[in-house]
């Protein structure tokens, strides 16, 4: 979940006193792990995605720059009101723009199969 | 002990040509009725003194992103040279009600700087500067002649 951009201000008595530069949560994060990914469609028969189209993705956003929408079937396991607030449906969140964070990882297992790594952040858009 | 601050800044410039821009920077992609005129969503930061008892006009910026509308601002006020600005400051409710009365200073354009990501618009308090105990006038062309944007006052 995102939160209120802020800053507190401590004296140094304790007291605190916090400012919100906005009024709607951002900077949303999202992190993936995928395990034992075949590295292409030939490893399982063309039956699973793979690493390459990771990649390809990232590629096609043109890596950390441009946003994209989140596919249904990435919140499919939540039940749909908690999905909603990722993305950005719900009535309390705002509608983010997520895109990449960073390079997504690649670790290899095996000849043909990878783990990887994918972190997204969701913006707010000016 | 905490307490909790919301501040809305608005600003309405008054470029030499073209119509006036509203913006505000709190309420993200919305709109809001302020003073009779709709303040659209800007991310700007207003950073500089407002006054002080010295009459030095005092400078301020606002940043803004290089963004398309950004660059028009500075277009139509030639530079920034030729624009007028009022910012007014709220102190917005925790159920974002904006009240109506708040600090309120006017401000002439003075120039800009672009960045490779942003854009600063220059102002200088519009003579609202002036010691206490001076006379309530105005000072216009008539009395002191042709009055600069740049200034340091002095009575005598």
């Amino acid at each position: 979940m995102g939160d209120l951009p802020s800053k507190v201000y401590r004296a140094m008595s304790g007291a605190t006193v916090r400012r919100a530069f906005g009024n709607k949560k951002t900077g949303y994060v999202m992190k993936l792990q995928f395990k034992n990914l075949g590295d292409d469609v030939s490893v399982r028969g063309g039956t699973q995605r793979t690493v390459k189209e990771i990649l390809d993705h990232y590629c096609e956003v043109n890596g950390t720059f441009d946003s994209f929408n989140l596919g249904s079937g990435l919140t499919q396991g939540m039940g749909s009101e908690t999905a909603n607030y990722f993305r950005g449906s719900a009535v309390q969140s705002p509608s983010v723009s997520w895109r990449y964070a960073k390079p997504p990882e690649v670790q290899s297992v095996k000849k043909g199969l990878s783990n990887v790594s994918v972190e997204l952040i969701g913006e707010i858009g000016a | 002990m905490s307490s909790e601050i919301r501040i809305c800044q608005f600003i309405k410039i008054e470029p030499s040509r073209g119509s006036n821009h509203y913006y505000q920077n709190y309420f993200i992609k919305e709109t809001k009725s302020f003073k009779s005129n709709n303040y659209s969503f800007a991310p700007f930061e207003a950073e500089g003194g407002v006054s002080s008892l010295n009459a030095d006009n005092q400078q301020v910026t606002i940043r803004l992103p290089a963004s398309e509308y950004a660059i028009r601002l500075v277009e139509e006020g030639d530079g920034n040279r030729l624009s007028k600005m009022l910012l007014c400051t709220r102190f917005i409710t925790a159920g974002g009600a904006i009240p109506s009365t708040g600090p309120e200073e006017y401000y002439v354009g003075i120039g800009a700087s672009f960045s490779d990501d942003t854009i600063e618009l220059r102002f200088r308090s519009a003579l609202d500067g002036v010691a206490g105990g001076f006379p309530a006038s105005t000072l216009t062309e008539k009395n002191v002649g042709i009055l600069p944007l740049e200034s340091n006052l002095s009575l005598r």
